[in-house]
């Protein structure tokens, strides 16, 4: 069984179509890299998989482990598997990534079935973690991105992924606003995790991450579409060629 | 001075006058004769602060928090004691057997709930009725010398009819180790009890304490609390003091807290209104001495049909003192919060540093708040800040909640604990701030249904 099987999405915001029809399938072990100019519809494709309000599908079917996925609301397709780093992580003053983390861990755990995890037990398994995407143990303690630099916020993303091992996490633009340094701790933290019964979708504007997360295949898309797949060697032709080629392939 | 409607008043607070006339018959030191008999005049002048009776500018300050129903309730005013099981008490205690406590019931001293020990060195911790006869100089030097009657019918009542609370004093030196908690509880009765709990606070020089009181009720049918808590703090002293409202459903809880802080002392508060049905609170504070450090913080979780109006004065008399005040109120239901902050810096108090903050989170559509800072400001060498906020849980932080496997329910329950959370976690008394901070957790899974 694939773990995602996307046929005919169409969706957007409102009024306005984004997405005009995505055909995609990814398999336990796959990492899919989604690239593609501004405006393309690269972010809104990862929100309306997570399940934002804002952002509803008109047509098309999206199976996430064999279910529907629309029907099932965001927390339901977190707790199935489904993992979203955001581009712009939020703040949340007051918890801790700690606390909030074994809440979330636990309701992963309850809807498959297992016992929740004791507070104890889940330190242990937090500070492992930590240990394994190269985390600062204070960051743990402190309120979730609440006067993180833009590096930290995403690297916490990173941890999140980690202790909840998803089956299929989208990373959007994780690479936007990173230093080299930043970057290539991300990509160490991405790359520990990957095994073959989970994917990643990485969404991202730029080559340079995929030279560290290296894909199994590349997607490009444009207005709305994907409008050419490839393997890394796809991503190489972009670096130095740019979109253009797309926008003219596509008949522009 | 409010214009007083005659004969409403006489018919009005007939319970109150049988109250005093009640007070007249038993034994009392002169000086307090005196003084109750002064205020309770002023009180048949002014009576209780009921907004429509009242003119410009005090009208201003009872705006939106009506006395109406509670001036014309009739009450049962003799404190008749009463009892309350061991574990429910418990369940509302902090800290271990070392704490001093002071329970009283429905007026009445409770002693097997309570645990005052003789101290060394001329420290006091006891009851005030107590104290009345065992120090009454120390009490007539210091009682209604920080709360006027003459400022306010409420603490006239108070001054007028109180029979018993707490007495606390410290030489200069003196160190209190344990923490103090007085509980005031009033329980079910036939008729509606109208309490005048009475706290008394003074502290030497270079002296340190921490002090907790709460206001609980057993039942939620209606009664009134009407408190007038006093603590003065000479130089070099510092105290950390906690107040509690954990009334019952129905009630009516007034209270005046005032601070007296002399030069170089500190006085760390923490406000907390979980229950009453209507509570007021005037939390005053006066930096007489320079180089003194007042923290005034509160939070208010309300829902249903509460009604919780915080009204906080801090006066600045002389120069190079600080004050620092954050208030945060988690509102559901259809429930009405006030707050009104104002700072008073007289001419000469140059370099005063005042901050003050009112945040609130409104999590019901039918919930309001009325947020006012109100800064008077005559010195011109001064760094004064407020701020206020009135918002609701952001989408944003919920979708990524949810996005981490929380439900929509928890992740707004999570969100809200959050809002308050720093005001708890800043808490210094260890025993209390773990207290409150699972009462927080709890009072908000209650609140998201209400």
């Amino acid at each position: 069984m694939a773990l995602l099987e996307i046929q005919g999405l169409c969706g957007g915001i409102r009024d306005q179509e984004i997405i005009k029809g995505i055909d995609l399938t990814i398999n336990g072990g796959e990492v899919h890299a989604i690239m593609g100019p501004n405006g393309s519809g690269k972010s809104t494709f990862g929100k309306i998989l997570a399940g934002h309000e804002e952002y509803q599908k008109t047509t098309g079917e999206v199976k996430f482990l064999g279910k529907d996925l629309f029907e099932l609301t965001p927390e339901e397709r977190a707790n199935a598997g489904m993992f979203l780093a955001f581009q712009y992580p939020v703040e949340i003053p007051g918890v801790s990534n700690a606390y909030f983390l074994r809440a979330a861990l636990n309701e992963r755990r309850k809807y498959s079935g297992q016992s929740e995890m004791s507070a104890g037990a889940f330190r242990k398994f937090m500070n492992e973690k930590m240990k394994l995407v190269e985390m600062d143990p204070d960051l743990a303690k402190r309120a979730v991105n609440e006067d993180f630099s833009g590096g930290e916020k995403k690297r916490n993303e990173i941890f999140h992924m980690a202790v909840l091992e998803p089956l299929l996490s989208i990373l959007d633009e994780t690479d936007s606003g990173l230093d080299i340094d930043a970057l290539k701790i991300v990509a160490r933290g991405v790359n520990q995790q990957r095994n073959d019964s989970n994917a990643m979708i990485v969404i991202t504007h730029y080559q340079r991450l995929l030279d560290y997360i290296v894909p199994d295949y590349v997607h490009v898309m444009y207005q709305g579409r994907i409008v050419k797949s490839g393997t890394k060697e796809l991503a190489l032709e972009l670096e130095s060629e740019g979109y253009e080629w797309i926008r003219q392939e596509a008949g522009e | 001075m409010p214009e007083r409607l005659p004969d409403l008043q006489q018919v009005r607070y007939k319970d109150f006058d049988e109250a005093f006339d009640r007070l007249k018959t038993k034994q009392s030191p002169l000086w307090l004769s005196n003084l109750r008999t002064k205020a309770m005049k002023e009180f048949r002048q002014i009576g209780m602060p009921i907004v429509r009776e009242l003119s410009f500018p005090l009208k201003e300050d009872w705006i939106y928090t009506d006395l109406k129903k509670i001036g014309e309730s009739s009450y049962q005013t003799n404190p008749i004691g009463g009892q309350v099981d061991g574990n429910t008490l418990g369940s509302f205690e902090f800290g271990d057997n070392d704490w001093h406590r002071l329970v009283i019931i429905n007026g009445v001293y409770s002693p097997e709930n309570s645990k005052l020990t003789k101290l060394p060195r001329g420290t006091i911790i006891s009851r005030l009725s107590d104290a009345i006869v065992e120090n009454p100089e120390l009490v007539h030097q210091h009682l209604g010398q920080y709360a006027d009657y003459r400022q306010s019918g409420l603490t006239a009542l108070n001054t007028a009819l109180f029979e018993d609370g707490l007495f606390v004093y410290l030489p200069d030196g003196e160190i209190v180790e344990n923490p103090i908690h007085v509980h005031y509880v009033t329980t079910e009765s036939e008729k509606s009890l109208a309490l005048q709990p009475r706290t008394l606070v003074v502290t030497g020089k270079s002296t340190n304490l921490r002090l907790v009181e709460s206001y609980s009720g057993m039942t939620e049918s209606f009664y009134l609390t009407n408190a007038v808590t006093e603590i003065s703090v000479e130089s070099e002293g510092s105290i950390d003091h906690y107040r509690i409202n954990r009334e019952g459903a129905g009630a009516g809880h007034l209270s005046t807290t005032q601070f007296h802080l002399e030069s170089n002392s500190h006085i760390s508060s923490f406000n907390m209104t979980l229950g009453g049905e209507l509570t007021r609170n005037d939390t005053n504070a006066r930096l007489a001495g320079e180089r003194s450090v007042v923290r005034m913080n509160g939070l208010y979780l309300i829902s249903g049909s509460q009604h919780v109006d915080n009204h906080t004065a801090i006066d600045h008399v002389v120069p190079n003192c600080n004050s620092y005040e954050v208030y945060k109120g988690i509102l559901g239901g259809r429930s009405r919060g006030v707050f009104n902050g104002k700072v008073f810096v007289h001419q000469d108090a140059q370099e005063t540093d005042a901050k003050q903050l009112n945040k609130n989170l409104i999590i019901s559509s039918g919930a309001t708040i009325h947020t006012k800072p109100q800064l008077e400001i005559y010195a011109d060498q001064v760094k004064c800040t407020h701020g206020a906020t009135v918002g609701q849980l952001n989408e944003d932080q919920i979708f990524y909640l949810r996005t981490r496997g929380l439900s929509y329910d928890m992740a707004c329950q999570l969100l809200t604990y959050g809002f308050a959370a720093d005001l708890i976690s800043r808490l210094q008394l260890d025993a209390v701030r773990s207290s409150l901070d699972s009462l927080l957790e709890l009072t908000i899974k209650d609140l998201a249904v209400a």
